[in-house]
């Protein structure tokens, strides 16, 4: 028993986040457009916030972003970019810095995916947490650099996958040949341009400055890489997903966890997002 | 009867963290402060909580500080753990760290903290170490934050240590900063804190003081309002205090966090508080 509590103590409950229609929710200072009162009876009345709670949300489309750890959010540092084994196979796996899952009126992010696996500071592999198949299409593109041997020509056809770690949850019928891999696009070694050394690497700031090492992340010859994706995509319940970069290489190439980095990107889809909203609002409602 | 304290230094990065090429390992260690009552006969009787700090500090504390003492007078080991930086600890393997304005690696910055966390519950809960898990875990600011990512991953591989911490108690998580326009990209910042508090693994406090300036009511309320109905966090303010509140209120958040431990109902002036949006 807490005898010892400051008088103007208080949890925060319901009463404090959407008691519709709206009375009092003014922001309490002008560091948002809404206050967290106002932005939940926008969110869940469909952008009517003047009319009494519904009893059930609208259906509603969300946008989930997967977003790589490029350059720039990571102020132009490195990730790493590991070979994951799952069974007897190694894929290499794209980082995500996050996965954020919007319904446009709030910026707070839906529970479509978890973290599953992470690397340093990235997302390796994911869960997709909805409770049916989400069919859904995968649009954006990557804009790379790749590192592809230490010096010496060499070429490399990338091709992103989207994969399934875990297949417990998927229908027998995508267990086959193919394991439901969802191909998403490639940069073909053909049109590779020479492969050249990091013109100005001091526009990286690369590791630790202080710490003197043995080596640098920077060194060897790089080829640029874009990969656009427009594809359609499935993902199943309980079933867990990451990005595989899938290499074919022609010439000597020998591909290092620090040789991928990712300039610029990021890939987003919709999703239905009435099913959350709704278990959100009757949750509201019982109070 | 005293409080007294060892330092330990040189705390291994975590097992399975995975250091950036071309760095070393070795080069790179956390220290830590291990507070405690001399009058006690043994230690593996006490609870461990385990302290993370804000992104403001740069000392060790002592055994008598507001964030050590009111827990060691409740019975419990303390230990105060240091990120990279603070206290003597090594420097940062990463050029740019949390709350860089011009870094805006929010999700993954915290990915990088549990890091940190996972290496203190390590070396902690050792085999040649005198401690009984499960711990108590308790943050300020950058600590609760990096608290809060630790318990969302700390069933997955690499990780594997949910088991080792009974609860967590974490004042003002937050990105970086987000009041007052210090920092920028608040709207990244609640979608980072509003997907790491949805998946909190473990029973939890989070505090939100009514004038923090850089976790202000308005951001506490999004993230809280995003809350699934599962969720095991009580939203609770200590009244009208800013951001450094816990050295003025020790007490009020030192006898709940003993209650959450202890798995006694939470009161707040009277009433059973609610957990999530209630």
């Amino acid at each position: 028993m807490n005898n010892n509590t400051p008088s103007d103590a208080k949890f925060y409950y319901t009463d404090d986040l959407s008691d519709l229609p709206l009375n009092g929710g003014i922001a309490s200072d002008d560091l948002f457009h809404l206050s967290a009162k106002e932005e939940s009876g926008v969110v869940f009345s469909g952008q009517n916030p003047e009319a009494s709670l519904p009893n059930l949300a609208p259906s509603a489309l969300g946008q989930c972003l997967f977003s790589p750890a490029t350059e720039e959010s990571t102020n132009y540092c490195h990730v790493k970019v590991p070979l994951l084994s799952v069974g007897t196979t190694q894929y290499r796996i794209m980082p995500m810095a996050y996965i954020n899952a919007t319904v446009f009126n709030t910026p707070a992010s839906i529970p479509l995916f978890e973290p599953v696996e992470v690397t340093e500071s990235g997302v390796l592999t994911f869960r997709y947490k909805g409770k049916y198949p989400l069919y859904t299409i995968l649009h954006g593109g990557i804009t790379m650099t790749v590192r592809v041997n230490e010096s010496g020509i060499g070429r490399s056809r990338i091709t992103l996958v989207l994969i399934a770690i875990n297949d417990d949850h998927k229908p027998s019928w995508e267990k086959g040949q193919n394991n439901g891999n969802m191909f998403l696009g490639a940069s073909m070694a053909s049109l590779d341009q020479a492969p050249t050394v990091l013109a100005t690497p001091n526009e990286y700031t690369d590791v630790e400055p202080d710490n003197p090492t043995d080596g640098s992340a920077l060194d060897g010859q790089w080829v640029r890489k874009t990969i656009q994706v427009c594809k359609d995509v499935v993902f199943y319940p309980e079933t867990t997903y990451a990005f595989r970069i899938l290499s074919r290489s022609y010439g000597t190439v020998s591909h290092v966890d620090y040789g991928y980095r990712f300039e610029s990107g990021g890939f987003s889809c919709m999703f239905d997002a009435s099913a959350i909203l709704k278990a959100k609002l009757a949750q509201l409602k019982d109070e | 009867m005293a409080y007294t304290y060892e330092q330990i230094d040189n705390i291994p990065l975590a097992e399975n963290y995975p250091i950036l090429h071309p760095l070393k390992r070795e080069n790179y260690y956390f220290s830590a402060r291990y507070h405690y009552d001399d009058s006690w006969t043994s230690v593996s009787e006490h609870p461990l909580a385990i302290f993370f700090h804000g992104s403001g500090t740069s000392q060790h504390y002592s055994p008598t500080s507001y964030i050590t003492s009111p827990l060691i007078s409740r019975g419990y080991n303390v230990v105060t753990f240091h990120n990279f930086g603070s206290g003597s600890s090594s420097s940062s393997p990463r050029a740019n760290t949390y709350g860089n304005v011009n870094s805006p690696l929010y999700f993954g910055s915290q990915i990088r903290n549990a890091w940190s966390v996972q290496a203190a519950i390590e070396y902690f809960s050792a085999p040649n170490q005198p401690f009984s898990t499960p711990f108590l875990l308790y943050g300020h600011s950058m600590g609760a934050s990096s608290i809060f990512a630790w318990s969302m991953l700390s069933d997955s591989p690499g990780f594997d240590s949910k088991e080792k911490v009974k609860c967590i108690v974490g004042n003002g998580a937050t990105q970086g900063a987000s009041g007052n326009y210090r920092w920028n990209n608040v709207n990244r910042n609640i979608a980072t804190m509003s997907q790491i508090m949805q998946e909190c693994k473990h029973p939890a406090i989070a505090f939100y003081a009514d004038a923090d300036d850089m976790a202000p009511p308005d951001y506490a309320r999004k993230i809280q309002a995003s809350m699934p109905t599962s969720c095991p966090i009580y939203f609770i303010s200590p009244g009208n205090y800013g951001h450094n509140w816990m050295g003025s209120r020790v007490s009020f958040w030192a006898n709940l966090a003993d209650d959450l431990y202890s798995d006694k109902t939470i009161i707040i002036n009277g009433n059973e508080a609610l957990l999530g949006t209630g």
